[in-house]
């Protein structure tokens, strides 16, 4: 128990290098490995998913643009269908409006050239009524009575 | 009452167990069969718990092995610090070697710790580890520098210190495996049911493992100190 | 013979007392420690356990200079 003893000395302490060897090799090394391999292995899929959420958050800013960009091209095209829409309103009244003035003005010019006519045709009428009582009453009578009965005669068909 | 110290006496005295017929006749102590025992048990556990590890989806065998690896290193590391992360392994070792052999009593053999040589050279393997971290991380001029600190009056209980140091360390570990063995052989030699086992919790399990870790935690303290 | 060296390892395991008082000085400090910090207790318990495990080596030196006297001198 208390003897010192050179051979187990030395031993002992071959037996302590032998198992810290044998320990690294067996136990410390793999294990240490194993572990850094699934750190590194987590610091990898974080590093993806940490570009996937990037990519990702790019993707939905960039469907967020467009999607703006559609509601203005909406926006943009129903405004200028509307103008256009009251573009052709406006003109297609203005156009009917034209057409009725002309189509207004063209029956009052219709009408001024028929009753034009009908004056002229009576005028022409009446003057040759005229004519035809002169030459029958000059005819018949003469002098004052000639003008009476003219102008009865006159009277009379104009009467009619 | 004397057969009770011949029993005693017998208990602790370390046999040889052959002898090797070289240089004169190697005589192999049964400590020395027994710390074969344990590297044996030790190397075959570690081999069939490493076995074909994987990085996920581990066995059981795989988390057992991680598990143990590391709680062991984190404490050695928690002892020594970042500095002397090269030492856990050394550390480590020695921390699992001195638990079992003080355990190991449990299970009929006789503890290697309970013979002098392995003391001594636990002692001495850690002063040398101590000695030779501070040459390495110092040199040797500051390393000698180092004895005349803090001042140069100082310098023979420095040099002591270094005797002392692995001394006090190997008769601790031998003095507390030493006694707690005797105690527990008085107790079972007066009770001999029931109060060795409340006993043997105390003595053998707590004491014993208290020991390895005062063994490594005063050692890394030491290295510590060196390589400040 | 015997008497002296029965008497010689008695007077070495007084070395027990040292360790005593420590145990006991350290431990009282730890309980003020704890009372006055009940948050650090594991921390505090940790520390103690190791400075009784120091403070024991007397006692232990003790034990075994008792031990080598019985053995050396019979």
């Amino acid at each position: 128990m208390l003897s010192v003893d050179p051979t187990n000395l030395i031993l002992t302490v071959v037996n302590l290098l032998v198992l810290l060897v044998a320990l690294k090799i067996f136990l410390f090394k793999p294990v240490q490995k194993i572990i850094a391999d699934r750190q590194a292995e987590a610091d990898k899929q974080f590093g993806e998913a940490a570009a996937r959420q990037a990519e990702a958050d790019g993707l939905k800013a960039q469907y967020a643009d467009s999607l703006a960009g559609i509601e203005d091209e909406k926006k943009k095209t129903l405004q200028a269908a509307r103008k256009d829409a009251d573009a052709q309103y406006q003109k297609i009244v203005a156009e009917a409006e034209s057409k009725a003035r002309q189509i207004k003005e063209d029956a009052t010019a219709e009408a001024q050239h028929q009753k034009a006519q009908i004056i002229k045709g009576a005028e022409k009428e009446i003057a040759d009524m005229v004519v035809d009582a002169a030459t029958k009453v000059v005819g018949k009578q003469s002098g004052a009575e000639i003008d009476r009965s003219l102008y009865n005669e006159f009277l009379d068909k104009a009467g009619e | 009452m004397e057969e009770l110290a011949k029993n005693l006496m017998e208990e602790l005295e370390c046999k040889t167990v052959f002898t090797i017929p070289v240089l004169g006749g190697l005589e192999i102590k049964e400590s020395i069969v027994v710390t074969w025992i344990i590297m044996a048990v030790l190397i075959l556990l570690s081999i069939f718990l490493t076995r074909n590890m994987k990085i996920d989806h581990i066995s059981k065998r795989q988390a057992v092995a991680e598990l143990i690896v590391t709680k062991l290193t984190g404490i050695v590391e928690g002892m020594i610090g970042e500095k002397g992360k090269a030492f856990v392994p050394y550390l480590t070792t020695v921390l699992v070697y001195i638990g079992i052999s003080n355990i190991i009593g449990l299970f009929g053999f006789k503890s290697p710790t309970k013979d002098l040589n392995v003391t001594i050279a636990l002692a001495v393997m850690s002063i040398v580890l101590v000695e030779a971290a501070g040459i390495y991380y110092l040199g040797v001029k500051k390393w000698l520098h180092k004895f005349t600190e803090p001042i140069a009056i100082v310098t023979p209980i420095n040099i002591l210190e270094v005797f002392t140091r692995p001394l006090s360390l190997c008769m601790r570990l031998f003095g507390n495996v030493l006694g707690s063995f005797v105690i527990m052989e008085l107790i079972k030699m007066i009770v001999p049911v029931f109060l060795p086992t409340v006993f043997s919790l105390y003595f053998d399990i707590f004491d014993g493992l208290l020991q390895a870790y005062v063994f490594v935690f005063l050692t890394s303290l030491y290295i510590g100190e060196e390589i400040e | 013979m015997n008497t002296l060296i029965a008497i010689g390892a008695g007077i070495a395991v007084l070395g027990a007392l040292g360790a005593g008082i420590g145990i006991g000085i350290a431990t009282g400090k730890a309980t003020e420690a704890v009372a006055r910090q009940p948050e650090a207790e594991s921390k505090i318990r940790n520390t103690l356990i190791l400075g009784c495990a120091l403070a024991e080596a007397t006692a232990i030196y003790g034990f075994v200079i008792a031990l080598m006297v019985i053995v050396m001198l019979k």
